[in-house]
């Protein structure tokens, strides 16, 4: 629950005839551009990035990829990782095998892309993903507002004396539990930074595994991960949180999200997206 | 400066040496139903066509040579007295003029109105009746001094139920809000729908937009000066209000044992909102509960003919919450103030104030397992000694001082969870504005008016704290840290000094019509850190450091001011031009709570604002009001925020259109309208869309800031007012007051926002948020006793 959710909420107590609608707006189209969608990570199977063009804002197509590009990713030891699109669909994957491992504790990658004459960079750090010690459910536990019955929680601790970023992402019976808006980020283990270190992960963050309209059931299967992010990435995802949920009373101004793609040569158009290499700590439990 | 010095000096000097076969006229000017004085009267002597004006606490002094004189005494809603006087010798005179007894009959009176307006120096500047505040169509049926400030030109807000309002381009934290002297910071309840002023214990307001005296300063771009009702010094009563949102109860009366020389008054007010509204809230909302209350309260006694005191209090708190998080803030002042008189010709008046703004926010309970606990309090003090001296007919010089000490408590938070607990606690900072001013207002020949003055302003940021440096980066990110250094108990970290000049000029054009200009140059040390459409009340005060220098504002503004129909009709026009520097944005997802290092998320950048407004007011008759439109632009400039370029603020109206009326059907029954148009608010609307990771989010070509506006806003709003009948001796008055907000229902935008589609994650969508989409009736009963 950040601080502008609660801010929200109170508002919409308070302003009980205020009201939300959707409306049209004529929108200037610009020039489409290279989307890089790079989340790698330490996980056993194979890895994919993903090269889109931008679309118009109000497009409802899925975004038109972009293919015939020479994706790579080179570690700080020396290792290089050939990302291939072999059907023309976008999709560049690296096939997962049995002697090269990405996305190791502690090293850092480089993205390297060769696309239409232009070249394109990014680097990415692996840091630490704290073990998933346990997790709990239990009934009518949560914020105001909630409907009833069992919620869940994950408890982890967070390493002292460094910072430490991270993004969680949970699922019910496989199904990705975050809607289109919400990203769940956590530093140290809190939700501000600096601020808190080096403890069990707030309550506020434990909270984050749950689908608010749709509680938990017995028999339930969840899959609870934390994923590592660098700071940078945690920033990156911190400007997409605040413009895609800018509601309301308190709405910030609207600013482009960041991307860390650099366009090192060629005349290209500038790209958008992200590069971020992640550890991986996982667990899978049952609602009893 | 040393040469500005001298000439001062032998202004001064020259002015010292006039007086001869000269007698003073002082006093105070009163009302005599209650005893309390009048601030602002005009006295004009008849005779030679020179005059004065009662100063903020009623006072006056008229030097004259040796004759017979007639003095006409006039203010707003009271009537016109004349007095002859005549003059061989010092006199001391209080002068009594009474309000207006019935309004209706007011049509009738054919004798001369004023022409204040025209006459005065002063430009820029509104001064609002309390009563015709308490006559306007309001919300939820109560009125309120900010939303009425808010329908004179020059003046707006960025949308509906948004805390504070915006003078010629300014950001809300750049107006100095006055209740008795002492500053307010958060003036509203509700986030904006009301103001912290009661109105039953406001006496006058008074807005100053430009062509601001020496005596005022410490913010950039206007002062917005509330007084509080002394107290009837006759006899105890009381008013009130019963209505749909809160309740008022003010008492009054003098001290007892003081021979009516002393009075007080106490005003009160609470809301239950919370309390009705909960039958309509759905059960997640059960035990939310939002409500404020505050308490007003003056006293004061003339303890002779020389000395004079005033002692008053404000008190109010803003609470929200649920049952697992609330958070409340407010403010409290208090202020002690003395006026001495050192000489017939020398007035002083010593305020001395303390000011607390504080809030806290909390989720879970005091000793919960989990939970977190925050709060952030200003806390400032201050001395300000002021003199008027009237040398002669010619000449009114002010001077004074102003030290104000802050100790700000940026915040102190606690965390637990599973039971362990964590805290953070910024250090507190801690700094000293001092200002000294002089001013003179000289009136040459019988046309002229000019005053000259400076104000400087000197601050230093105090130890004991922490300093940063920080090293420049890519602008538009974050700075890098480089070093901390410690300070000791009062050190000088940082110190900053700004002249201000200010300058005014009136020339009248004849009887009916004035030119007059002005320049100010202000400067601000304290600066509300706030990123969002409408302040929230958890925004941050911050003062100058080392790393964020004062802002400063040059203003200059040239106006006619004519009237018409014997006075019967004002109006006025007015340019103005407003340079700001040192601005703040905020880098791209700033945090800027509980953060230590929060300066290295600022921008700093240069505002500039610029406009034309136009007023006219009719304040007498059977149909008064007025009307103000605005003309204007607002523009900012931040490196790294649109592509450097300058871009609209957020409430940059190009159009901004009120009209104020009432109307007195008949005796018993008055009619109120509002009426209000201005252009969208600009807004950033974006081009692209990005897809990563399933997430939909939008891309802005160029970096864009503020590239569209969302649609105008206009409302109308009326009331109707029943009076009692007319009866001589009533003991009990009661009214009652019929509201209709927003009368046709207009959905104005508050913002326009871009999401995906919660239901469907491929569909990407434009939404419009309006905070009042309905009409809003209300009924409210008024009563004094």
């Amino acid at each position: 629950m950040s601080m502008k959710k609660l801010l929200l909420i109170l508002s919409a107590a308070i302003f009980l005839s205020s009201c939300e609608k959707v409306i049209d707006v004529k929108l200037k189209d610009e020039t489409p551009f290279l989307v890089v969608d790079a989340f790698i990570n330490s996980d056993t199977i194979s890895q994919q990035i993903t090269l889109t063009y931008s679309r118009p804002y109000f497009d409802q197509n899925t975004a038109e990829p972009a293919v015939g590009a020479l994706v790579k990713v080179v570690s700080s030891e020396g290792d290089t990782f050939h990302f291939t699109d072999n059907n023309n669909s976008g999709k560049y994957v690296w096939a997962q095998n049995n002697v090269d491992t990405l996305c190791k504790l502690g090293i850092s990658y480089r993205l390297l892309i060769d696309f239409q004459g232009s070249k394109y960079e990014a680097g990415s750090q692996v840091n630490v993903a704290p073990t998933i010690d346990s997790m709990a459910f239990e009934p009518n536990i949560g914020f105001d507002g909630q409907p009833n019955g069992l919620f869940g929680q994950f408890y982890a601790n967070d390493p002292a004396n460094q910072f430490d970023f991270y993004w969680i992402k949970s699922y019910t019976n496989g199904v990705n539990n975050d809607g289109p808006s919400t990203i769940n980020l956590s530093v140290n283990g809190g939700q501000f930074y600096p601020g808190y270190d080096g403890a069990m992960f707030i309550q506020p963050v434990r909270y984050s595994i749950n689908n608010f309209q749709k509680p938990y059931e017995v028999g339930d299967s969840v899959r609870v991960e934390i994923y590592s992010i660098t700071k940078d990435t945690w920033q990156y995802f911190g400007e997409m949180v605040d413009q895609i949920n800018n509601q309301g009373l308190f709405a910030t101004p609207t600013n482009n999200v960041r991307t860390n793609i650099i366009r090192t040569a060629g005349s290209g158009a500038d790209a958008q997206g992200w590069f971020c290499t992640s550890a991986l700590s996982r667990k899978i439990d049952v609602v009893k | 400066m040393q040469r500005i010095l001298t000439t001062l000096f032998l202004t001064f000097s020259f002015l010292m040496s006039q007086a001869q076969d000269n007698f003073t006229i002082n006093g105070y000017i009163k009302n005599p139903d209650n005893g309390e004085v009048v601030n602002g009267a005009s006295i004009m002597i008849k005779e030679n066509n020179t005059g004065t004006v009662s100063n903020e606490y009623g006072f006056f002094s008229i030097t004259l040579p040796k004759g017979t004189y007639t003095l006409t005494i006039s203010f707003v809603g009271m009537e016109t007295v004349e007095q002859k006087i005549e003059l061989k010798s010092n006199t001391q005179l209080d002068i009594a003029i009474k309000a207006k007894s019935t309004e209706v009959d007011e049509v009738k009176i054919t004798a001369k109105r004023k022409n204040d307006n025209v006459k005065k120096i002063e430009m820029s500047t509104i001064q609002m009746d309390i009563k015709a505040i308490n006559k306007m169509p309001a919300l939820l049926g109560e009125p309120d001094v900010i939303r009425s400030i808010q329908t004179l030109p020059g003046v707006s807000t960025v949308g509906e139920g948004a805390t504070g309002f915006n003078v010629r381009g300014g950001n809300i934290d750049q107006n100095l809000i006055l209740l008795d002297e002492a500053p307010v910071y958060n003036s509203s309840h509700l986030f904006g729908f009301f103001s912290v002023f009661n109105p039953d214990a406001v006496k006058s307001v008074k807005l100053i937009k430009g062509g601001i005296n020496p005596q005022y300063g410490g913010r950039l771009s206007s002062v917005l000066d509330v007084r509080m009702k002394e107290g009837n010094k006759n006899k105890f009563t009381g008013s009130g209000g019963i209505g749909v949102i809160f309740s008022r109860l003010t008492l009054e009366g003098p001290i007892p044992g003081t021979k009516k020389k002393g009075s007080f008054i106490i005003a009160g007010r609470r809301s239950y909102i919370d309390i009705l509204a909960k039958p309509f809230l759905s059960a997640s909302f059960k035990d939310s509960k939002f409500y404020f209350y505050d308490l007003t309260a003056k006293a004061n006694w003339d303890i002779n003919e020389k000395n004079k005191v005033f002692l008053s209090g404000y008190f109010g708190r803003d609470v929200f919450g649920g049952n697992l998080f609330g958070f409340n803030w407010g403010n409290s002042t208090a202020t002690a103030r003395w006026n001495h008189l050192f000489s017939n010709k020398l007035f002083m008046n010593t305020t001395a104030y303390y000011s607390n703004y504080d809030y806290r926010l909390d989720f879970g309970k005091d000793g919960d397992a989990d939970g977190f606990h925050w709060k952030s309090n200003i806390i400032n003090y201050s001395v300000k000694p002021e003199f008027t001296w009237y040398p002669n007919t010619k000449n009114t010089v002010r001077f004074g001082a102003q030290s104000i000490y802050y100790n700000i408590k940026p915040g102190s938070a606690t965390f637990s969870s599973g039971g362990q607990s964590s805290g953070i606690t910024l250090a507190d900072k801690y700094a000293l504005e001092s200002a000294a001013y002089i001013e003179n207002e000289q009136k040459i020949g019988s046309r002229i008016i000019l005053s000259y003055g400076i104000r400087t302003s000197f601050y230093q940021f105090l130890g004991k704290g922490k300093s940063y440096s920080y090293k420049d980066t890519l602008v538009g990110s974050e700075k890098e840290l480089i070093s901390t250094t410690d300070h000791n108990t009062l050190e000088i970290i940082k110190s900053y000094w700004n002249p201000e000049p200010r300058l005014s000029f009136k020339y009248d054009v004849n009887e009916q019509s004035s030119i007059k200009a002005s320049y100010n140059r202000m400067s601000q040390y304290i600066h509300l850190l706030s990123n969002t459409a409408a302040s929230t009340p958890l925004d941050m005060w911050s003062i100058s450091t080392n790393n964020l220098k004062p802002q400063i504002a040059d203003q200059v503004a040239i106006g006619y001011f004519r009237n018409f129909f014997n006075n019967a009709l004002e109006s006025s026009v007015e340019v103005y031009y407003k340079k700001m520097q040192n601005q703040l944005d905020y880098i791209k997802n700033a945090n800027l709570l509980l953060n230590e290092t929060y300066e290295a998320q600022l921008l700093s950048g240069t505002g500039r604002s610029y406009g034309a407004e136009f007023f006219v007011r009719k304040s007498e008759g059977r149909l008064n009001g007025w009307l103000s439109y605005t003309l204007s632009r607002s523009e900012r400039q931040t490196p790294s925020i649109n592509k450097d370029n300058w871009y609209p603020t957020r409430f940059d109206k190009t159009h901004y259109l009120n009209l104020v009326l009432s109307y007195n059907i008949t005796k018993r029954i008055e009619l109120g309208a509002n009426f209000i148009y201005t252009t969208g608010a600009p807004s950033t609307f974006p081009n692209s869309k990005i897809t990563v990771q399933g997430i939909n989010y939008a891309h802005i070509e160029n970096d864009a800031r503020n590239n569209y506006r969302i649609t105008p806003y206009h409302r109308l709003d009326l009331s109707l007012t029943f009076k009692p009948k007319e009866k001589t001796n009533r003991k009990w008055y009661g009214e009652c007051v019929v509201s209709v907000y927003n009368v046709y229902a207009r959905s104005n935008a508050f913002t326009v926002y871009f999401q995906t589609d919660p239901k469907d994650a491929t569909k990407t969508q434009a939404i419009q948020y309006t905070i009042i989409s309905t009409v809003i009736p209300s009924v409210s009963y008024n009563f004094k006793f």
